[in-house]
């Protein structure tokens, strides 16, 4: 064979691979569509329900496979991430529910709570006849049983703050003492103190807890997944190892909708329908099993969506305008808003960043539209508000424009107030501090270009891992940050209290305000509900235009995909800790025809 | 022989005690927690947490315990117990029980990207050096020369566009392998979703493995011995396979212990792309969240993995060459 022969082949292959290639890469064009607009219907309990599922009729049964992250821990009472709790939701239930319109309704209790007149007495009547999953007697004992869990100190529950106006919560929580301080109780006196909390059991049928202050909010916080029951045939002791990895199904109970039959960890967790599953919105799931699968990475769960493997993923952001080109808004395609508020955090312990004029000239250097095209390639919603506009106490995106918004001329104007005209003598040494992934860093250039352009200013770029950006954050090591807020609960309290009073836990930013103290102190236990939202609104106010702390940019959404013929997942306005769309009334999702 | 091994094993210890402690003080020298990536937690929570867990000890008490743990011998009878890796903090787990799962995955696919890489990658070699400047030789060359510039991420992410969502040949997700016992029944395996991990993973090592084995081909198809055979009218057959392809694998036997040590401990790549289960990702995401015990049990052994390779290397090298003793 001559040596030109076999060059041609050669070349033949090398064609033959970019050819392949190209196809690949062209494909798939067929099935774009106009991204018609639909509705989201509006059902019986408030939600809106996706129009995923076409006009077939619902049919029982099917194995549904949902895009999810791995949880880090199977305990209600331990976790703080909302994957974890978006899992524990589907399989274990509270005394009540928050449905889609913020209502505290009965789900385990029979009725609402009475409340004594001091409105620190909470009496709740439990449902008479449920049951574990494993056929065990589901009473008020094991909902006490929960909250001790949370309180009790070796379990270290990670939101026990929120119960923190329950009595002895905090004292029994702090039995060892702090870093500083140091204690060694005995076991007789950790008993003592878990005696002293104020959540007790009359009779197998009632929950009595008993609170320091009346608390406006305390119904809500029943709701959620820190006061779950425990089964307490299974786990008498509060701080008791929970179950977790591939034994931990069969080593649990179960009073939600579904039970765990099988957990593979980095896998897979596949749930089943609850036979005792009491049914308080007489909502039973459908399906024969609801297999949670998890996948860090959207890219590869929206190829495996395309190939079949999942019937709801969420969304690759990256590449947002091509995937709703791909599968319609409306058709497949679903966004939702999210109660988060992202910003740039500025701490006010460190010069010049103590003087007002300069946070607001920083803030009003942001241009948040052009922010959220370039940084988010859309996917998220600009704003000037820390509490969105669709929560009590919350402002819409444009209530702050003229005060905070952007405007360069304005911008310029209050640096030179400052002593920097045009940037002059302003310091050097300020950072940007992020974490290192692409997106992170995308939104420090920016931030960094937008400073530059509209202020004359140089402020620098540190990039870290994250656990150390985190740690640097906490440890108020920082000059700006990138970061905000996810809502634990729907209630304004939750986007101020611990995080802008002076003494706050999480006010790292160094925020202090005499009216916003004055505020808190005045109205966080306030009974008259009106008073207590203008309260927050007005704190809301403060801290966006005294920049107490936070720039806001803009508020998340969440990018969904789900197949057609898919139904019932529900997003409520909220999306409280949603995780999947809808995750938080799991039993409604079911497949059509 | 024996004398040899033990020596080499009982080097191991000295050697697992400095990747153990170098370890353990350069991990604690990183800035950062096992929670400080939770910013929501409020100081008494930090706290209950990192007693919880005895990071409220000083750093030497920790290091002291954790050292205590790993010693396979205590003080009470019978004097020995399994050694304890410790807990993961971010899955509430026996390190042991995650690494054993993971490496269970991991060593499948490590074990059948191993196999492929050998077999393509020597395959590729023997007939490229058979066929010197001619076209399959090209070809060779040119496979191998690709498979050694693409990046496996890239190979996998192509594949996965190719083969699973335009043509529905493979899954996306998951690692087909089945229990050990299994596997040697080849319906037991889904191959739907073992082809492509395997093929992404095994690739760019077949490519190295088919240019050593190439060059080392070609010089002993030069040497004298070799000559000597031919001109005695051996059957070129007999020359290549018993002569020519066995002394040519003393190269191959010197990379294919860290190639197989590397591919069986976990690929965090391949793992991340098709969400295998195996060994790789959990040891990434510990590095990113600080989970020392993750950390610490994985590298322990990687390192013990690394150490064996090498040491089944060198014992083969005696079995390959009759030059090679140890004594």
């Amino acid at each position: 064979m001559s040596l030109l022969k076999q060059w041609r082949y050669l070349l033949l292959s090398i064609f033959a691979i970019v050819a392949l290639t190209a196809f690949v890469a062209c494909g798939d064009d067929d099935d774009d569509d106009d991204g018609g607009e639909d509705t989201p219907t509006e059902t019986a309990d408030g939600g809106e329900e996706t129009p995923a599922g076409g006009d077939g009729e619902r049919i029982d049964g099917g194995d549904l496979i949902v895009h999810g992250n791995e949880p880090d821990s199977l305990d209600p009472h331990f976790s703080s991430f909302a994957q974890d709790i978006s899992l524990h939701r589907m399989l274990w239930r509270g005394m009540y529910w928050l449905d889609a319109d913020f209502n505290v309704t009965p789900h385990m209790a029979a009725d609402d709570p009475e409340v004594s007149a001091d409105g620190t007495v909470y009496t709740i009547p439990i449902r008479e006849g449920l049951t574990w999953s494993d056929g065990d007697d589901l009473t008020s004992e094991d909902f006490v049983l929960g909250l001790h869990r949370t309180c009790n100190p070796d379990n270290a529950g990670q939101y026990q703050y929120v119960l923190t106006n329950v009595i002895g919560c905090d004292d029994y929580y702090s039995a060892y003492g702090s870093e500083d301080a140091p204690l060694t109780p005995t076991a007789e006196e950790l008993e003592a103190l878990r005696g002293a909390v104020g959540v007790t059991a009359p009779d197998a049928t009632t929950v009595e807890i008993t609170l320091q202050n009346p608390q406006p909010t305390f119904p809500i916080i029943l709701a959620l997944w820190m006061t779950f029951p425990v089964p307490a045939h299974l786990f008498p002791d509060p701080g008791q190892e929970w179950p977790a990895g591939p034994s931990a199904p069969d080593a649990l109970a179960y009073n939600g909708p579904y039970i765990m039959t099988g957990y593979t960890p980095q896998d897979s967790a596949v749930l089943e329908p609850n036979p005792n599953w009491a049914a308080p919105n007489d909502v039973s799931p459908t399906l024969d099993t609801l297999t949670i699968r998890f996948i860090d990475d959207s890219s590869v769960a929206n190829n495996a969506y395309r190939n079949d493997e999942l019937g709801y993923a969420d969304v690759d952001t990256t590449v947002l305008s091509a995937v709703v080109s791909e599968f319609g808004e409306g058709d497949e395609y679903f966004k939702n808003l999210k109660a988060s508020t992202r910003g740039l955090q500025m701490n006010l312990d460190r010069p010049p960043l103590d003087n007002l004029e300069v946070r607001l000239a920083l803030s009003q250097a942001i241009d948040r539209d052009a922010m959220v095209e370039v940084v988010t390639n859309g996917a998220n919603d600009a704003t000037t508000s820390w509490i969105p506009g669709n929560l009590p106490a919350g402002a819409a995106p444009d209530a702050y424009a003229e005060c905070c918004g952007y405007n360069p001329t304005a911008a310029q104007e209050r640096l030179a107030n400052a002593g920097y005209p045009d940037g002059a003598g302003f310091p050097t040494d300020l950072t940007i501090l992020v974490g290192d992934s692409p997106a992170a860093r995308d939104t420090a250039e920016f931030l960094q270009a937008s400073l530059q352009d509209t202020l004359n200013i140089q402020v620098g770029i540190e990039v870290v891992d994250s656990a150390t950006r985190s740690a640097r954050f906490t440890s108020e090591d920082f000059w700006l940050f990138p970061g905000g807020w996810i809502q634990d609960y729907p209630d304004p309290e939750n986007w101020i209290v611990g995080l802008y009073d002076t003494d706050g836990p999480l006010n790292h930013y160094n925020c202090s305000s005499a009216e916003i103290d004055q505020l808190i102190a005045d109205n966080q236990f306030n009974t008259d509900n009106d008073a207590r939202i203008d309260a927050y609104t007005r704190i809301n106010d403060i801290i966006t235009e005294e920049a107490c702390g936070i720039a806001p940019y803009w508020h998340e959404n969440d990018h969904h995909l789900i197949k057609p013929n898919v139904v019932g997942l529900r997003e409520n306005i909220s999306a409280q800790d949603a995780f999947q769309a809808g995750d938080w009334f799991a039993e409604s999702w079911g497949f059509s025809e | 022989m024996t004398a040899y091994i033990i020596r080499r094993v009982l080097w191991m210890i000295p050697l697992l005690w400095a990747v153990t402690t170098i370890t353990f003080f350069l991990m604690h020298t990183v800035p950062g927690g096992p929670f400080s990536i939770q910013e929501k937690l409020p100081p008494a929570t930090r706290d209950a947490l990192e007693r919880r867990y005895n990071l409220d000890k000083p750093i030497h008490e920790q290091y002291v315990i954790y050292l205590g743990d790993l010693m396979p011998i205590t003080y009470e009878p019978p004097f020995l117990k399994t050694p304890d890796l410790g807990t993961s903090f971010t899955q509430n787990r026996d390190v042991t029980e995650i690494i054993e799962e993971g490496f269970t995955v991991s060593a499948q696919l490590g074990l059948m990207s191993f196999l492929f890489a050998m077999i393509l990658g020597m395959s590729l070699g023997v007939i490229s050096a058979l066929n010197q400047n001619n076209v399959l030789d090209y070809l060779g060359v040119f496979v191998s020369t690709l498979g050694a510039a693409v990046p496996s991420f890239v190979l996998a992410t192509v594949g996965v566009l190719i083969f699973s969502v335009e043509l529905g040949w493979f899954d996306v997700l998951g690692w087909g392998g089945p229990a050990w016992t299994e596997a040697w029944n080849p319906t037991a395996w889904d191959w739907r979703k073992v082809v492509l991990p395997v093929v992404s993973l095994g690739l760019l090592p077949a490519a190295f493995i088919a240019r050593i084995t190439r060059a080392s081909m070609l010089e002993v198809l030069q040497q004298d011995y070799v000559r000597t055979a031919r001109s005695k009218g051996l059957a070129e057959t007999i020359i290549v396979l018993r002569h020519v392809v066995k002394n040519s694998m003393i190269p191959v036997l010197t990379v294919s212990g860290p190639i197989f040590a590397g591919l069986i401990t976990g690929s965090f790549i391949i793992e991340g792309i098709f969400q295998i289960n195996g060994i790789g990702r959990p040891f990434v995401d510990a590095v990113f969240r600080r989970d020392y015990g993750i950390i610490m049990g994985t590298t322990i052994f990687y390192a013990s993995v690394v150490a064996f390779a090498n040491l089944t290397v060198d014992v083969a090298y005696a079995a390959v060459d009759p030059r090679i003793r140890y004594s």
